[in-house]
């Protein structure tokens, strides 16, 4: 009986293993079975001896066992079932032990021991095993000391005997497996203890969640350190640490976590976090992964980083880098350009230069040479950024050179045109090996001589405003930018000056600021500003034109730098006294001219050498010639209009000027042509430019063209 | 204008005051008509006061027309202000320019 309940016992354990009664019905049914097969021993073997009574409990039993297990048959998840496990032991402890005791079947003794073994094996719990094993004790003794004190039957002895046998053998192997038992839970605990130790060491914050991050399996203590919420409540209400994002970065936090739930692919990405009112920044490590035998990718295992002071080091840097650029602008502010503190007396200038990048290739330069004599660099180096600055810096300091090796040289201050050119001689091959330009105006106001003077190496025209005509003239000279050809001859251009003009020198970047339809601001816009403004001292107009370029561009920054100067002549020593003459735009007024010419330059030069007068005669017909050519003759309709000559006589200078109406004309396209290679005319211009020391073209924007030829009469007696 | 003739060299002399962008293709078109069949050339300009840069033009376009059949030009008697333009190009790099028409004429023999 015992070797076979322990062979099925056996035959049970290795065929449903440890997980055996961990199904309440399946036990039920199990102890069913007992009760069944017990009925069928008790009908052979003990019928004749004990009557109907214990096969009727043995079956009754199986009966009421039988109907449990159909009970329970349907809640197959029951969750105590080690609780009822027990209760059932217990009942059928009972039984039996009623049995047993009662009806005297002693063998069932056996019964017994097997449910302590079962209590200890499958319930898993030393409390049950040492519950059973007391109740058989006590049993036990009680038929020892009681009952079998007198008569011992041969069988109960036996099955005391193995009883006791029994119950120490479980003992033991039961001490075994428990110090095993321990041993893995040491062991466990270890383990655990070790895992411990490293996820609360370990900075990074690991969380283990499904894979569509809406339940949280598993989240590190340091977790708490990240965010100020709590692990439980985290776990509990996984989007809670959405609100804890800044708000910048919330739609990109949602994108990368759709990303990675989409591509189911390891994924880094950043974001900002504010925690307890600071600004930290977290790295989230996706790695998706099967957990739990599942065939898709069901779980994410999240590494969170604080890497706020490694941000804070990159911005920390960026800022430095800035910072660099910011100093490097201060530099360009401070030195690059320079302040009026030493102001002219009679002018009121004003300049100002905002770069488009931190520091820009436009410069300008203002030297005092002496309290009549202002000196003007206003320069556009090709490019942008800190090459064409430091380009800018080093054409800068070439001027300063060149102005006072001729200074040295020359003893006198030197004339402009040599400046340029000697700043240009050393500056162009280095500039044309490099494949860069400056474009430039050299400009000189001359007070005393009532001039301004200035060479142009192809920078954008000066805009003067007359104060006497009430006009602006965009002036333009002769020459090709810095780094085209350094053994060009520099022109200077000569513009008489009376008081209450205006002179404004400005770089590309303002006529060429774009508006959101891409239209440039252009000269004609310029031109109009600033005659509204021309009661305004040269710091209002310049602040006044910065502020609507900056409104007009549609970006922020400039495409290009923007550069400008205002000069205002406050007042002249020279008053002006011109004398006129009207002619009719045809040839024959050419005669009238060269009289005029000639009386004009007796009457306010009387000691001119007759050369120099003859020559002056042939530029002014030239001149004359030209326009009538150019202007008067294309057009029928246009011929006999008037030009007008105004004559002036400005210390040693004398000056003569023509206004005629009529289309724009470049001047600067005629060449002198080779004398070999003249036809007729053609040769007009470079005659002029030859026999006149200055010759500049300019226009109005009411389509007034003008020509300003001045020689100085260096014979007058 | 008046051309004579002296030795087989022709004489061309302008009787105007002034070559300038008025008349200068006027007097063109006549100093090539009256150079016809000469070989030889003296152009005396000792009337001109001016003379501009559409003149100077002409004068030397008759040049290169008398050149082109191998003749011979030279210009005599320009006044000072007219030696000022010719300075100022340096015309005498090309034409030869005399003080005196006599010189021109022994200059040609």
């Amino acid at each position: 009986m015992m070797k076979r309940q322990r062979n099925f016992n056996r035959a049970l354990k290795s065929h449903v293993g440890r997980q055996m009664f961990t199904s309440v019905p399946l036990l039920i049914l199990f102890l069913s079975i007992m009760f069944l097969f017990q009925s069928a021993v008790f009908y052979f073997v003990e019928l004749p001896e004990k009557g109907f009574e214990p096969l009727i409990v043995s079956l009754g039993s199986a009966l009421l066992f039988f109907f449990g297990f159909l009970l329970f048959k349907r809640k197959p998840h029951f969750n105590h079932y080690s609780m009822l496990n027990f209760g059932l032991l217990v009942l059928f402890y009972f039984i039996q032990f009623y049995l047993l005791v009662f009806l005297n079947i002693r063998y069932l003794g056996i019964l017994l021991l097997f449910i302590q073994c079962l209590s200890g094996y499958y319930l898993l719990s030393n409390r049950f095993f040492y519950g059973f094993t007391f109740f058989n004790a006590f049993n036990f003794f009680y038929y020892l000391i009681f009952h079998e004190i007198q008569n011992v039957p041969a069988d109960s002895l036996l099955t005391m005997v193995i009883s006791i046998l029994l119950s120490l053998l479980i003992h033991m192997d039961r001490r075994k497996s428990l110090i095993t038992l321990a041993d893995s839970y040491e062991k466990q605990k270890e383990l655990n203890n070790r895992f411990r130790q490293l996820e609360e060491n370990i900075r990074q914050v690991f969380i283990l969640c499904t894979a569509d991050f809406k339940q949280i399996l598993y989240v590190s203590s340091t977790f708490e350190s990240l965010i100020h919420v709590s692990r439980d409540e985290f776990m509990s209400n996984p989007p809670i640490w959405r609100q804890f994002i800044h708000h910048g970065d919330r739609m990109r936090v949602d994108l990368e976590m759709e990303t990675a739930l989409k591509e189911k692919k390891p994924r880094d990405f950043d974001c900002r976090i504010v925690n307890r009112e600071r600004v930290e920044w977290l790295r989230f490590q996706l790695f998706p992964f099967r957990g739990d035998k599942s065939k898709s990718v069901n779980r994410f295992a999240v590494i969170v980083d604080d890497v706020t002071g490694r941000k804070e080091a990159e911005l920390q840097l960026a800022e430095a880098r800035s910072l660099d650029g910011e100093m490097a602008a201060r530099i360009q502010k401070n030195f690059l350009f320079s302040d009026f503190d030493d102001p002219v007396d009679g002018i009121d200038c004003a300049a100002d230069s905002i770069p488009s990048l931190d520091v820009g290739g436009d410069y300008y330069d203002i030297y005092k040479f002496s309290p009549q004599i202002l000196d003007i660099i206003i320069a556009d180096v090709m490019g942008k950024g800190r090459t064409a600055a430091l380009l800018g810096a080093a054409s800068k300091s070439a001027f300063m050179k060149a102005r006072l090796d001729l200074a040295v040289k020359l003893e006198k201050i030197p004339p402009i045109d040599l400046i340029v050119s000697e700043t240009s001689r050393s500056l162009s091959g280095e500039l044309m090996q490099m494949g860069k330009f400056i474009t430039l105006q050299y400009a000189r106001l001359h007070l005393e001589k009532g001039f301004f003077e200035f060479v142009d190496k192809g920078h954008t025209s000066i805009l003067h405003y007359s104060a006497r005509l009430n006009c602006f003239w965009s002036l333009k000279g002769w020459n090709m930018p810095m780094g085209f050809n350094p053994g060009e001859k520099e022109v200077t251009s000569l513009i008489p000056v009376e008081e209450g003009d205006l002179f404004f020198l400005y770089s590309d970047g303002i006529i060429e600021a774009e508006n959101e339809e891409g239209e440039q601001f252009g000269e004609r816009r310029l031109t109009y500003l600033l005659k509204n403004s021309i009661h305004l001292t040269s710091n209002q107009i310049i602040n006044k034109i910065m502020n609507i370029i900056f409104h007009y561009s549609s970006s922020d920054s400039f495409s290009d730098d923007i550069t400008c100067i205002a000069l205002k002549v406050e007042k002249t020593r020279m008053k002006p006294s011109q004398t006129n003459l009207i002619l009719e735009g045809r040839r024959e007024s050419l005669h009238a001219l060269r009289s005029f010419t000639d009386s004009f330059l007796k009457d306010t030069f009387p000691g001119i050498d007759s050369q120099s007068r003859d020559a002056l005669i042939i530029a002014l017909n030239e001149a004359v010639a030209n326009v009538i050519e150019h202007n008067y003759e294309k057009e029928p309709q246009l011929e006999g209009r008037e030009i007008y000559l105004e004559a002036e006589k400005k210390g040693t200078y004398c000056c003569f000027r023509l206004f005629w109406n009529g289309e724009e004309f470049d001047w600067s396209v005629i060449r002198a042509p080779e004398l070999s290679e003249l036809k007729s005319g053609g040769y007009g211009v470079s005659l002029m430019k030859e026999i006149m020391d200055s010759v500049s073209y300019s226009s109005n924007i009411d389509g007034v063209q003008q020509l300003i030829m001045i020689k100085e009469v260096l014979s007058v007696q | 204008m008046k051309a004579a003739e002296k030795n087989g060299i022709r004489i061309i002399t302008l009787e105007t005051d002034h070559l300038d962008a008025l008349n200068s293709e006027e007097i063109k078109k006549n100093m090539i008509s009256n150079s016809e069949g000469a070989e030889r050339i003296v152009l005396n300009l000792g009337n001109l006061t001016f003379v501009d840069s559409s003149g100077l033009g002409a004068i030397l376009t008759v040049f290169r027309h008398i050149g082109g059949r191998n003749g011979k030009m030279v210009i005599a008697e320009p006044r000072e202000s007219v030696k000022v333009l010719f300075k100022l190009v340096r015309l005498s790099h090309m034409i030869k320019v005399f003080e005196r028409e006599s010189e021109a004429i022994s200059h040609l023999q």
